[in-house]
């Protein structure tokens, strides 16, 4: 156990090593200079700037630099918002951008989950056929236009929530409904083939002519079954869920990390990319690394003894 | 061989002599062998027979046709503004209205879904092949070739695909070309994933095997052997691939990344349409109905083609769901 | 007619497909004795699975459908129950064991716990007692250190082992009728031996009748006391074992029989085979559904079904040949009454 969890983690951290090289530089590839992009006119000042940012030193200089704050989970300054550091901008936005996402997965993954056992156990009823058409009719509209379809009606016709802002948690409800829409159709969609897959197992059968109620046949056979392979995907689903949605952000005038990300990568601010980049694949294989502990906990058949 | 009366009665004494002489022509009574289908074909005729595919058809045919269409024959050239006509509901003149400098919106759209349609349709192809590619080679040739094409897709899969797209966009400029590029950059690494585990289940079956004793080249064995097991299942990733690629181009519009003016898509028109829904609905419905409808139809075919191939879900839940009509109305009664 | 444990009378059960009713089993009579073994024989798809899990009620209803007949067990007619009412035969009355037992215990589940659920949706017993029913269950079907397999899973042990905790849990209840369909068949030549073994022996000791499925005459010799063949969703021939084996009377008996190799005869002979395929039963034929493939089809095969004749001592047969009208004097290529039955040899 204690093997296998230490080679993951070798595993884990050489990953982020490579994200960090990669990215690093392939964002010096661009062309351009943030400092000249910011006052186009001001050459002196762009150099000064360099240089005072140590980015006239050789690549491999910087690189080199750059490990060295990685290891001391130090990020860098930001090279457009003066003054700031990457960790403080991740320490501010990313609870925002955090809250959204486990909103949403909170409501999402277990009404998705819910509907989709519901539709299997019923199969052919109402309730199948509606949550199977409404998730590909919500699915096939983009995002924002469903977001502003919202805000039409619940914020400006019927005035039950804000239509923008992040302040109470009545601000968060929009968001969160349009965010969780994916969650919701996509958990449901997948619930439902796992659920009658289950259905058409052996054991099922033996369940049943065991002559135990059909309540406990699908709860203690079937949806324990059924939700096993749900928790092998879970990891990439949470770590994209606490990203956020940057389209989400701008509809609803979030203050959250998404707006940083785009106009970082637009300004050529090397640091602040790198660092929200970083930061995002240490979530995404920290996040990994967890669902796969837990699934080797849960199920008997890949338990690491 | 001994013969049986019951209480001395025969069972059936309507029989006759002729009933129990053999029968004259053994051929004719020998069953029919039912005919064997041929794959495709035979997908073709469960796709035809399903409704929900020949409407998702023709939603599509029809804004294809339209996009290819509109642009020729409209008497208003997609750029040309009109401050004379700006701001208009729609009417005869402009079936969807004009924008605020006085555009036509009806043709506009469709120049715009268009654009859209060529970034979806080969945006979702061009990845789709790159992947394939690396995919069966990783699949194929295995060892320490597959392990590190693995681990580079693992790396390239942390990193967020907007990333890439951003970047490239940044530095090539908001063409379709640019966003092609992009999205063949960020989108590969999945389905290279998804056709290497395609190889790995069928490089060791007895018929590829068979190939291979009698020399066929990998290549051939690929294409000939492996591909058409798995062609039915490439049409429907590839069916989900489009929506997806269509979706990537809309969001980089939204972010302001995308197609820019005066060339137009689906995605700056709904950006665009956002951001006046108050004032011009028109300018907001549109554009978002259109593409709407398009990824709806794109998702129903793709449906409609998993269950053509693999017709016993569908089945399946058609019964069901006549069952549950038929219980239904044993309540009632 | 009530004295036999079990009765199955002119059992019909169609199910509902898109493209229409699939009739699998088309007029089936049988019984089962108390302590007695029934085999049921025959080809795959040939309704075998469908009579027992009706008896079951195990069928999907829909889309199954019990169309006409009766199922009577201790006086009661249980194809006419609703599911909840048949919830306390299952298990408890009729227990069932399956063919593929790597895939018939749940894979999350401890081997303990799954035993445990069914004696305790049938008896009130408390944790504890239920454990060491169970434990003396597992040791009953041979299975060393029944209390580590009591806590394990199902995926750590090997097909032949789950068998015999499939055999221990269905036993657990002292069912009266325990439905083995195919339990061998998906095991080891040698573990099947083992498995046949241990079946026999707990139905001497608990004294449970037993309706064994399978395709494999060789297996059903030797557990069953009376056989009743089935092709295309009828019993064709039913009667003793002894009778089956030695004076088949179905040219189908005699293809099965014949299909099978016997390692006596000391000339060897060829295996028969019996050519072509089952009929399709979304339209059942008319006549006999073996006239198609049988070598001594006559008119009447093809226009009517043939009734049961009864050569004597429950030996019954659905054949024209045996019609006293029939001219045709078919010698049985096989059968004859010197042959052993296989498998028995020993006793």
């Amino acid at each position: 156990m204690t093997k296998y969890i230490i080679k993951r983690l070798l595993i884990s951290l050489l990953t982020i090593w490579a994200v960090a090289t990669v990215c690093f530089f392939l964002l010096r590839l661009l062309p351009g200079n943030p400092f000249i992009l910011q006052n186009p006119l001001d050459m002196k000042n762009a150099e000064k700037m360099m240089a005072y940012y140590g980015l006239d030193r050789p690549l491999w200089e910087q690189y080199l630099s750059y490990l060295d704050g990685l290891i001391h989970l130090d990020f860098g300054y930001s090279l457009t918002h003066v003054g700031r550091s990457v960790n403080a901008v991740i320490a501010q936005y990313f609870p925002i951008t955090a809250q959204l996402g486990v909103q949403a997965l909170l409501l999402g993954m277990p009404l998705g989950l819910l509907l989709g056992i519901l539709s299997a156990v019923r199969r052919g009823g109402g309730l199948d056929y509606g949550c199977q058409l409404s998730s590909v009719v919500l699915t096939a509209i983009p995002s924002f236009v469903l977001a502003a379809v919202m805000q039409l009606i619940f914020g400006v016709y019927l005035k039950w929530f804000p239509v923008s802002q992040w302040l109470s948690f009545r601000h968060t409800i929009l968001p969160t409904l349009v965010l969780s829409i994916g969650v919701i159709s996509g958990h449901c969609r997948s619930m439902r083939t796992l659920m009658l897959e289950v259905g058409r197992q052996d054991y099922l059968k033996t369940a049943k002519a065991k002559g135990v109620s059909n309540v406990r046949v699908v709860v203690f056979h079937q949806i324990r079954n059924a939700i096993l392979p749900m928790i092998t995907n879970m990891g990439l689903e949470i770590a994209g869920m606490l990203m956020g949605s940057y389209i989400i952000e701008k509809v609803f005038s979030i203050p959250g990390l998404g707006a940083y990300f785009v106009n970082s990568i637009t300004g050529l601010d090397y640091t602040m990319t790198l660092g929200l980049v970083v930061f995002q694949a240490v979530i995404v294989v920290a996040a990994n690394f967890i669902v796969d502990l837990l699934y080797g906990l849960i199920d008997p058949r890949v338990r690491v003894v | 061989m001994e013969k049986i009366k019951k209480n001395g009665q025969l069972y059936d004494d309507t029989l006759t002599e002729e009933d129990f002489s053999p029968v004259p022509d053994r051929a004719a009574i020998v069953d029919q062998i039912r005919p064997s289908m041929r794959y495709w074909p035979e997908v073709g005729k469960r796709l035809m027979k399903n409704k929900m595919a020949i409407a998702s058809l023709t939603v599509l045919a029809v804004i294809v046709l339209l996009a290819i269409f509109v642009p020729i024959f409209s008497p208003y050239e997609y750029d040309a503004s009109n401050f004379l006509a700006a701001k208009q509901k729609p009417s005869w003149a402009h079936p969807f209205g004009t924008d605020k400098v006085g555009r036509d919106m009806f043709t506009r759209v469709f120049v715009g879904t268009r654009t859209s349609l060529l970034i979806g349709v080969i945006g979702a192809l061009i990845p789709y092949i790159i992947g394939m590619t690396i995919g069966a080679i990783s699949g194929w040739v295995g060892g320490t070739v597959d392990m590190v094409i693995m681990r580079v897709v693992d790396v390239m899969l942390c990193i967020p695909s907007m990333i890439y797209m951003i970047l490239i966009l940044v530095v090539l400029g908001g063409s379709p070309v640019s966003l092609i590029v992009a999205l063949a950059l960020s989108g590969w690494m999945g389905s290279a994933r998804g056709f290497r585990g395609r190889i790995l289940q069928f490089k060791n079956r007895e018929f590829v095997l068979a190939a291979k004793t009698l020399g066929a080249r990998p290549g051939r064995i690929i294409i000939r052997h492996i591909l058409p097991n798995i062609l039915g299942n490439m049409a429907v990733g590839l069916c989900s691939a489009i929506p997806g690629a269509i979706f990537a181009e809309a969001g980089m519009s939204y972010i302001g990344l995308g197609i820019s003016p005066p060339m137009t898509s689906l995605g700056q028109l709904s950006t665009d349409g956002v951001a006046v829904f108050m004032t011009e609905f028109h300018r907001f419905f549109f554009p978002s109905l259109i593409i709407s409808l398009l990824i709806f139809a794109l998702f129903m075919f793709g449906n409609c083609l998993r269950d053509a191939l693999d017709p016993k879900l569908r089945d399946e839940d058609y019964m069901a769901r006549v069952y549950r009509r038929m219980r239904k109305g044993g309540r009632k009664a | 007619m009530s004295e036999h444990l079990l009765e199955v009378k002119n059992l019909h059960v169609s199910f509902r497909t898109v493209i229409g009713e699939v009739k699998a089993v088309r007029g089936v009579d049988f019984y089962l004795d108390r302590g007695e073994t029934l085999g049921l024989v025959g080809e795959s798809g040939c309704g075998k699975s469908v009579t027992v899990q009706t008896v079951m009620r195990l069928n999907p209803e829909p889309p199954a459908e019990i169309k006409e007949g009766s199922i009577v067990y201790q006086g009661v007619d249980i194809a006419k129950l609703s599911d909840k009412e048949m919830r306390k035969y299952r298990g408890k009355e009729f227990s069932m064991i399956f063919q593929d037992a790597m895939t018939s215990l749940n894979p999350t589940t401890r081997i303990g716990k799954q035993m445990k659920e069914m004696l305790q949706a049938h008896r009130k017993v408390s944790d504890q007692e239920a454990r060491e029913i169970c434990i003396r269950m597992l040791s009953m079907v041979g299975l060393p250190n029944p209390e580590t397999v009591y806590e394990r899973f199902p995926h750590t042990m090997s097909g032949g082992q789950r068998q015999r905790v499939m055999i221990a849990m269905a036993l657990s209840c002292n069912p009266s009728i325990l439905i083995a369909d195919e339990p061998t068949t998906a095991l080891d030549v040698t573990i099947q031996a083992q498995i046949l073994e241990v079946m026999n022996n707990l139905k001497r000791e608990l004294n449970t009748s037993i309706i064994f499925i399978t395709h494999n005459m060789g297996v059903v010799a030797r557990m069953a006391d009376r056989l009743a063949v089935m092709y295309a969703g009828q019993i064709i021939e039913s009667g003793k074992s002894e009778d089956i084996f030695y004076r088949p009377k179905h040219p189908y008996t005699w293809g099965l029989l014949g299909s099978m190799p016997s390692l006596k005869g000391e000339v060897p002979k060829r295996l028969l085979s019996i050519p072509g395929t089952p009929p399709d039963l979304f339209a059942p034929p008319k006549g006999c559904g073996f006239a198609s493939r049988c070598e001594h089809c006559m008119n009447v095969c093809v226009n009517r079904v043939p009734p049961e004749y009864d050569v004597g001592d429950g030996h019954k047969v659905r054949c024209w040949l045996l019609d006293p009208r029939c001219k045709a004097d078919v010698k049985p290529p096989i059968g004859r009454d010197q042959e052993l039955i296989p498998g028995k040899e020993a006793e």
